[in-house]
């Protein structure tokens, strides 16, 4: 299928002219406030583009170098998002493990107006390694339900993918394992993560868990390093991070290993904005992480989008929507968590997002929380739209209901 | 007004006594059930992003020290407690507001400002701000939640911070909006003024913020933000106005006051009043001299 976008040089995007290298460090208090304000997509047409500000000089231009795959994001269906919701999913503080079956079926018929076996087809085939990309953050109120998480694997096994071909993974080891994704409970399936957090260096100062990750697959950041100058707080920082330069490197399971990637978010949001399909990724596929909160949030969860060992691998995303919280995230707060009932289907991970930020904010309005609407909250959207990942534009969003 | 308002604060602070010397956790069979699970973690300063990844820059910006985290486990249930160590009681405060949400009814007996789910409490005591998360479906879960919140409360410090709100008018406050701000991530809880600091707060000096009714229409935010200098409030607002975020159309320049219109045709205005900046975003109508 033909891709309708026509990526733009993403340096211009930036601010950042190719030509001319950052010749000092210029931070950022988080991402989007000093990325100057690209043109509006379907959003606020009557506001003129504001000049643009220097921006921290990055290796995106590296991955739109590469040619995209034929099942690259924004995949199949672009703009299309099918919404399936069912109030008997969750009942009585109790989830129906079988009606949320029935929703992955549903979700995925819809989405591609095939049969499971067809739709499977479609986007994988036996020889694939499909890696599940969960969120086991907030277990028990808004990690990934793991009745999605299985529908999702006994739909792949039914269809012929062997259990061993199957992969749920995360960036931490020890959060799989808090939220239930464990070998006992998923027999025959790998549990990955990619580094674990809680881990003693080796006596030369390096995190055992560095072979996990590919130094030839990198978000680069320049300037923008994990270092603080004080011992205990940089080494606290290695043992979590892996890595404290301004590389954050892809994990080998992305880069050598996983094929296909199908991601299953929560429904959650960080601040005004949201954590879904993008964050969960974004974040998730590279360490050293922490560096990258505070002078580029929303563009990690732009840029990272267009490396190919994600924009070429995606081809499903299911946005586990049967909880959702409101406020107070991206942790989990058990004083905004409510009950959703839904699940959200696409290839096309923006559109699944723009659909869920639009949503959240309804919701965040009806329950009398302090809503910004400021365009930075959305405007990143609208870069990847124009890097070609998927469909911003939420009046061109085809959101189907069942 | 403003330099009552700094003493206000200055006294608030020496009111409050620091750091406890008991270990809040409680130990290997508490209630006669629950015994530690696994090592501790503990998360200091800014590698607080290894426990919230994306999130932590709240907490970073009111004053954090350190975070413990425990887990227990009783009979396959597990919970755990999160003890985030701030570094005064009006950070801790802060952060306490920007996540209670509605409060609702907590339990009368525990008597720590707090909010009570069978998934988690939370409670602002002292210089902490503590959640007992349940990870489980454990039964009686609020009875546990309360008691292992309640151990951890007498063994945490507390201090009267008094009225430190009083500043900022009560009529027509809409309740549950207030805010405690230091810097560019909690002010945009509230509205966003520009990056990079707009108002120089540098998680040094504090704002104070409420949000107040305008009939039918969304409320409108106060923010009034206290320095401990005329130079230093002065300095501020020559940076807000220099800095105003781009989406933000300036209307009026002057010393001591700003007037701008926001993306949403709504109306702000900045007055510089000794030390204190006074500025009221989100008004319906362009405010006059």
């Amino acid at each position: 299928m033909n891709n309708p976008y026509t990526p733009v040089n993403p340096d211009r995007l930036f601010g950042c002219d190719r030509r001319r290298f950052l010749q000092t460090f210029c931070c950022t208090a988080a991402g989007g406030l000093m990325l100057g304000a690209p043109p509006l997509y379907g959003q606020d047409d009557k506001k003129e583009k504001k000049p643009e500000k220097p921006a921290i000089k990055t290796n995106i231009g590296d991955y739109m170098k590469v040619p995209r795959a034929r099942c690259a994001i924004p995949g199949l269906f672009p703009g299309k998002v099918v919404k399936v919701t069912d109030p008997d999913s969750y009942k009585d503080e109790a989830f129906d493990k079988d009606v949320i079956e029935k929703m992955v079926h549903k979700g995925i018929r819809k989405l591609t107006g095939k049969t499971m076996k067809e739709s499977f087809g479609l986007l994988f085939n036996e020889k694939d390694v499909v890696g599940i990309k969960v969120n086991p953050v907030g277990a028990p109120l808004i990690n990934t339900r793991h009745e999605v998480t299985q529908a999702v694997i006994k739909w792949l096994t039914d269809c012929g993918l062997p259990k061993e071909n199957i992969v749920i993974w995360d960036r931490f080891n020890e959060s799989l394992e808090e939220a239930g994704y464990t070998a006992k409970n998923y027999p025959g399936i790998q549990i990955h993560g990619l580094n674990r957090y809680s881990v003693k260096l080796k006596e030369d100062g390096t995190h055992p868990d560095e072979p996990n990750f590919d130094k030839e697959a990198f978000y680069y950041a320049e300037g923008v390093e994990g270092k603080t100058g004080k011992e205990t707080m940089d080494l606290q920082y290695l043992s979590q991070h892996v890595f404290n330069g301004q590389h954050s490197y892809f994990g080998k399971l992305l880069t050598r290993k996983i094929t296909k990637i199908i991601n299953i978010p929560g429904y959650k949001n960080t601040g005004n904005g949201v954590s879904m399909a993008l964050k969960n990724l974004a974040y998730a596929a590279i360490c050293n992480t922490g560096r990258l909160h505070r002078p580029l949030f929303f563009r990690v969860c732009t840029e990272v989008m267009a490396a190919p060992w994600i924009r070429d691998k995606l081809v499903l995303n299911i946005l586990d929507g049967i909880r959702g919280q409101y406020d107070g995230g991206p942790g989990k707060n058990a004083q905004f968590v409510y009950s959703n009932h839904s699940l959200y289907f696409a290839t096309d991970p923006i559109a699944l997002d723009v659909t869920g930020h639009n949503e959240l904010l309804a919701k965040r309005k009806e329950m009398k929380v302090k809503v910004s609407e400021h365009p930075r909250y959305f405007s990143y959207f609208n870069d990847c739209e124009k890097l070609g990942l998927g469909m911003a534009n939420k009046d061109k969003i085809e959101v189907i209901k069942v | 007004m403003s330099r009552i308002i700094v003493i206000g604060f200055l006294l608030a602070f020496s009111a409050c006594a620091s750091v406890s010397t008991e270990d809040p956790m409680p130990q290997n069979g508490f209630m006669g059930q629950w015994d530690r699970f696994k090592p501790g973690l503990l998360f200091e300063g800014a590698n607080l992003y290894g426990h919230i990844n994306g999130g932590s820059e709240v907490y970073l910006e009111l004053g954090f020290d350190r975070l413990e985290v425990q887990k227990f486990i009783h009979k396959g249930n597990q919970l755990s407690i999160e003890i985030y160590r701030m570094s005064d009681p009006v950070a801790a405060l802060g952060i306490f507001l920007l996540n209670r949400g509605e409060a609702g009814a907590g339990d009368p007996s525990f008597r720590a400002p707090h909010t009570l789910n069978p998934y988690q409490l939370q409670f602002v005591r002292g210089n902490a701000y503590v959640t007992v998360n349940n990870l489980t479906e454990t039964p009686n879960a609020k009875q546990v939640l309360l008691s292992f919140a309640d151990y951890a409360a007498h063994r945490i410090k507390g201090c009267e911070l008094g009225d430190i709100f009083a500043p900022l008018p009560k009529a027509g406050q809409v309740e549950g909006s207030l805010r405690i701000v230091r810097g560019p991530f909690t002010l945009e809880r509230v509205y966003m003024l520009g990056g990079n600091d707009p108002l120089l707060l540098g998680g040094k000096e504090t704002a104070i913020a409420a949000d107040y009714e305008q009939g039918d229409n969304d409320p409108s935010s106060l923010i009034l933000a206290q320095y401990g200098s005329e130079e230093k409030a002065k300095a501020g607002f020559e940076n807000l106005k220099t800095n105003l975020d781009p989406y933000l159309d300036k209307l009026v320049v002057q010393d001591q006051r700003l007037v701008f219109q926001d993306y949403s045709s709504k109306f702000g205005e900045a007055v510089l009043e000794g030390t204190a900046i006074r500025v009221h975003v989100n008004l319906v109508s362009k405010p006059r001299v």
